[in-house]
């Protein structure tokens, strides 16, 4: 167990060990695990980037989906409103004929009426005269008592 | 044969040259072999990796590079692409030498001797229980914390953290020696423990075979067989858990070492 | 390894110390028995070169104790935020 030469060539067999690892395996293979772990990394970015985009999608698709229901409802209330006035509109122009009807049909009435009235006055004053001829057995001047007749008349 | 001679034979390298110039083959060629090993997965892998289909086994390395790449970032302070290459071939060139020591201690010098045909071969198979081999990487490491502490602070910061630290300008030559102190620690601490530890658990492993090696004969072998397997079996499940964690420890203290000397503040 | 990974690295610290963090301190552990073994060890070289066992053997090695409990103190304080945080609360 004493030192001797064969420490030199120890030392030599060490150095070149050392410098043929180095160089053959632990250079290329641990370029190879760093560029594996990079891919993962990059790998698991992109799958966080995706996630993310995707929600960030879901939410404007929410968003679009809310806007366009408030749009409808919208548009659903404004017709309604639209309807009822329409209604209401009918409701009044329906009520407006149906007293102009009325009112129309009161004034041919009136007319009627005092149209029979007339007639009937008429009718009455002739009536008088005769029942006058008759009870006084002669000819009544009409047009002499027709200021008369005319008062009878009216009083009737 | 008795005894120490059976250890002393297992704990011998296999060797040539004389004094300084000793070369412990064994040592070498199964370092060399399971670092040949590294390199032939690496390579293989590497070409896997072109076809861009991960399979199991890449799937495997890859949780050793995290784990590696986890420790280097939760002790080491600034950035530097050297550490985590050097940690990881750290971890496992130790780890699978330590492994060595799990093989059963007589299996591959026994099947040496046959091969060679010569009854006293040495082999001694695992490299981390030669101090070469823990001092060669600890020397290593230590040499690139002197380079990081005088690239990271320049020479005159290198100088200053000598004189003045940790007790401030008045304690001089006390500080220097207790700098130099931490600077010996350094190596001391990363190649003494892993081949204490190492050269113990093979100790143990020698010693738990010599029970039935030499005290099983005849009617006791009934008796010290089936102990020696049952120690065997323990000592095993134990030292695969110590074989890691000195791998282990020496990659950590490896990155702190790097890490205080890449510390500005220090 | 790069700028974008020293992020999480202070969040975790400030949470909660990972299991790396436990086995950093038991490798302090092993620095605070080096510490020691080298002050003796340099103690004893001085020793050896001057001829004055054991002064400089017994000094160092108190040097050592020292600096490897300095050291363990500095590394747990570095790895876990948190109790420091709790003295200032205090």
């Amino acid at each position: 167990m004493s030192i001797n030469a064969t420490l030199l060539i120890q030392i030599i067999a060490f150095v070149l060990l050392v410098w043929f690892v180095n160089k053959v395996l632990w250079g290329p293979l641990s370029k190879l695990m760093e560029e594996r772990q990079k891919k993962i990394a990059d790998g698991l970015s992109a799958a966080e980037k995706g996630k993310h985009e995707l929600e960030l999608a879901e939410q404007k698709a929410k968003e679009v989906l809310k806007e366009a229901k408030s749009q409808a409802q919208n548009i659903l209330s404004q017709a309604e409103k639209r309807s009822s006035e329409i209604v209401e509109d009918a409701k009044v122009k329906a009520n407006e004929e149906a007293d102009r009807i009325k009112a129309a049909a009161q004034a041919e009435i009136e007319q009627e009426v005092s149209r029979a009235r007339e007639d009937l006055r008429k009718e009455v004053a002739s009536l008088v005269v005769t029942g006058a001829e008759k009870i006084l057995q002669k000819e009544v001047d009409a047009a002499a008592h027709n200021d008369m007749l005319e008062t009878l008349v009216k009083s009737i | 044969m008795g005894t120490v001679e059976y250890i002393q034979h297992h704990l011998t390298n296999n060797h040539i040259g004389e004094g300084f110039w000793t070369f412990n083959l064994d040592t070498i060629v199964v370092s060399f072999l399971l670092g040949a090993l590294i390199v032939f997965v690496s390579a293989r892998l590497g070409k896997q990796l072109e076809t861009g289909k991960p399979g199991g086994f890449q799937n495997f390395v890859e949780s050793i590079l995290d784990f590696v790449s986890t420790n280097v970032r939760d002790a080491f302070p600034g950035h530097n692409p050297l550490i985590a290459p050097l940690a990881l071939t750290i971890f496992v060139w130790v780890w699978l030498m330590n492994f060595m020591d799990l093989i059963p201690v007589d299996l591959l010098p026994y099947l040496f001797q046959l091969v060679t045909g010569d009854p006293h071969a040495h082999l001694k198979i695992v490299p981390t229980t030669d101090l070469n081999t823990t001092l060669a990487m600890a020397f290593t490491v230590f040499a690139l914390i002197i380079y990081y502490n005088i690239k990271i602070k320049g020479v005159g910061g290198f100088i200053k953290m000598f004189l003045f630290h940790p007790f401030g300008k008045f304690f001089i030559p006390v500080n220097v020696v207790m700098t130099f102190i931490e600077e010996v620690s350094k190596p001391l601490s990363l190649a003494l423990r892993l081949f204490g530890n190492m050269f113990a658990g093979e100790l143990v492993f020698l010693l738990i075979a010599l029970i039935g090696g030499t005290l099983a004969v005849g009617a006791a072998a009934l008796f010290w067989a089936p102990l020696q397997v049952l120690l065997d079996l323990g000592w095993l499940i134990f030292h695969l858990l110590v074989i890691t964690l000195q791998a282990f420890i020496f990659m950590v203290l490896t990155i702190v070492y790097l890490g205080m000397a890449h510390d500005e503040g220090h | 390894m790069t700028e974008s990974s020293q992020e999480p690295k202070k969040t975790k610290a400030g949470e909660a110390p990972s299991p790396a963090v436990n086995f950093l301190l038991l490798s302090a552990g092993s620095i605070f028995t080096s510490m020691i073994v080298a002050g003796f060890l340099v103690g004893y070289a001085f020793d050896q070169l001057f001829e004055t066992t054991p002064i400089f053997l017994l000094l160092c090695g108190l040097l050592g104790f020292i600096g490897g409990m300095q050291k363990v103190m500095k590394l747990s304080s570095r790895l876990d935020p948190a109790p420091k945080a709790e003295k200032k609360d205090d």
